[in-house]
């Protein structure tokens, strides 16, 4: 089946939490929690940086996940992809300046028939980010779900 | 322990794909490009799934410290599109949260089960 040869594959980045990408972020979000944007009530707190918000996740493991999604075996699958399930556990907390590593691993690859008879073809991607410490900060599933035509 | 209810509601802007397209580097064309969302089957442009459950830790979270989300597990049922109206509904039996996000339009959208301490 297209995409067995795939398991196992490995994909790594590094990312770079800035303040002003997660201040970017929240914006779309209309988040306006202070942990994520008032860098003087998080040092009045507990003297460190700002926080990211623990789905900003998305954002520094998304440069592992595009390694994936530009893969040539992988890509042209890409176009009836979408995203079935998610799941995170957080770990140490993640700050506005912290340099987090990502390896993202294709896990699994099964079909599942659906109730109209299409067939979907499901990857599952485990992630681990860990920051500039060597503390794991999360790890995550994907479950992508390759629409059936 | 008496369970915790709790619900807010989000409308989806219109332009919120290209947005979180921006912010988050998920150019995915299903999220961003009318045609291609119609030639491969959806409706239009749907919404990021991440983004959904974005919304639903910020409904989780509140105000709150974000380092109390400690694991968070979603599924992601119907397609959400621009201009849609969310429900968020949670129910927290001490830490752990169970979360169902409706369509105004439709259905249920996300369902969910979270942990905050």
């Amino acid at each position: 089946m297209l995409g067995d040869n795939i398991i196992g594959r490995k994909y790594e980045s590094d990312y770079e939490v800035s303040y002003e990408k997660v201040k970017e972020y929240v914006r779309v979000l209309d988040d306006q929690n202070p942990h994520y944007t008032d860098r003087e009530f998080v040092k009045s707190l507990d003297g460190g940086h700002p926080y990211a918000p623990p789905t900003f996740a998305a954002i520094y493991c998304q440069p592992a996940m595009n390694h994936l999604y530009f893969d040539p075996e992988f890509s042209k699958l890409v176009p009836r992809l979408v995203h079935g399930e998610q799941e995170y556990h957080f770990h140490e907390p993640v700050r506005a300046g912290d340099k987090i590593h990502t390896i993202a691993v294709i896990d699994n690859n099964y079909t599942k028939t659906n109730q109209a008879g299409k067939v979907h073809r499901i990857f599952e991607i485990k992630t681990t980010s860990s920051n500039q410490d060597g503390q794991t900060v999360c790890t995550g599933l994907y479950t992508l779900v390759i629409r059936g035509e | 322990m008496m369970a915790k209810e709790k619900r807010s509601n989000t409308i989806i802007g219109k332009y919120m794909p290209y947005y979180y397209a921006g912010a988050s580097l998920d150019f995915n064309l299903i999220h961003i490009d009318q045609e291609y969302a119609k030639a491969n089957g959806l409706p239009g442009i749907i919404l990021q799934g991440m983004c959904t459950m974005a919304l639903t830790a910020k409904h989780l979270i509140d105000n709150g410290n974000p380092a109390q989300l400690r694991s968070i597990k979603v599924r992601f049922l119907n397609p959400v599109l621009p201009e849609d109206e969310l429900i968020f509904d949670s129910i927290a039996n001490g830490p752990d949260v169970s979360v169902v996000v409706k369509n105004k339009n439709g259905g249920r959208v996300l369902k969910g089960k979270a942990t905050l301490k």
